[in-house]
């Protein structure tokens, strides 16, 4: 049984529609969660705690050149970024993992970590103000 | 009912949390180790009645594991591979190693459920 927030989000999401599901769906991720709200918000932090450790990571292996690092830290970030349903995140970590895998062109890799850099505090925030919603 | 131990090797603790709640309320017992080479110190303790191990792992890979398993150890312990990466190399890899199963990330719970379910009937019968 929806909460009368939940509705609202619900209908908030379809009003919104494209724009905000590229940020985030929570209703998604506590369908996966199987309505416990105490584990989306353990994933939620985890989710901030992965985002804040691949973005250190990159950062690191962009300054030393280490296309091996850049890949495998773009892939892992992958699943987090699938599972709280970031289409827009999602689409920049997986061109990272291409370009790692068959041009290695660090200008490109540049752009596109600089990109995600720029999208991701929207990201968070409309989690944050989810989360607040349910 | 007899409850089965499952080893969940996950790096990502996100990852890790969710496939653990899922496998706990089915009424498994699951225990969660963050890469290979922790599961090889702790299968020198112990063995679970299955594993299910991500492939891409930082030190020891999942396909690594696996290899471990069946031709150091010599071992038939039942191992579900998960992945993000679906590419037909990691998961003939996989199954040549001797993997029991491999499941494509994301993973619904449904699918995960029914897959160890199945494995585990198909190691007992």
């Amino acid at each position: 049984m929806m909460t009368k927030n939940q509705e609202l989000l619900l209908e908030s999401n379809m009003n919104t529609d494209r724009h905000y599901c590229n940020m985030a769906d929570l209703n998604a991720v506590l369908v996966d969660c199987m309505g416990k709200k105490a584990l989306l918000e353990e994933l939620v932090i985890l989710f901030k705690k992965n985002i804040s450790e691949f973005m250190a990571n990159t950062r690191e292996h962009l300054k030393n050149n280490d296309v091996e690092g850049i890949g495998f830290t773009s892939h892992k970030i992958k699943s987090s970024l699938k599972m709280m349903r970031t289409q827009s995140l999602f689409q920049i970590a997986a061109q990272m993992d291409a370009v790692c895998k068959n041009e290695i062109d660090f200008v490109h890799l540049d752009f596109l970590f600089n990109q995600f850099l720029n999208e991701y505090p929207s990201v968070e925030k409309s989690i944050d103000e989810q989360l607040k919603m349910l | 009912m007899e409850r089965k131990d499952i080893l969940l090797v996950e790096d990502d603790d996100m990852m890790a949390a969710l496939l653990g709640h899922w496998l706990e309320k089915e009424g498994y017992a699951v225990t969660t180790l963050k890469n290979g080479l922790q599961v090889k110190e702790a299968l020198c303790e112990s063995l679970p009645d299955l594993i299910i191990s991500d492939i891409m792992m930082p030190y020891y890979s999942g396909i690594e594991l696996v290899d471990h398993i069946r031709n150091e150890l010599k071992l038939e312990l039942p191992v579900i591979l998960i992945s993000a990466a679906s590419n037909d190399e990691n998961v003939m890899n996989a199954f040549e190693l001797g993997a029991n199963d491999f499941i494509s990330k994301p993973i619904s719970p449904h699918e995960l459920l029914v897959r160890v379910a199945r494995t585990l009937k198909t190691m007992k019968a």
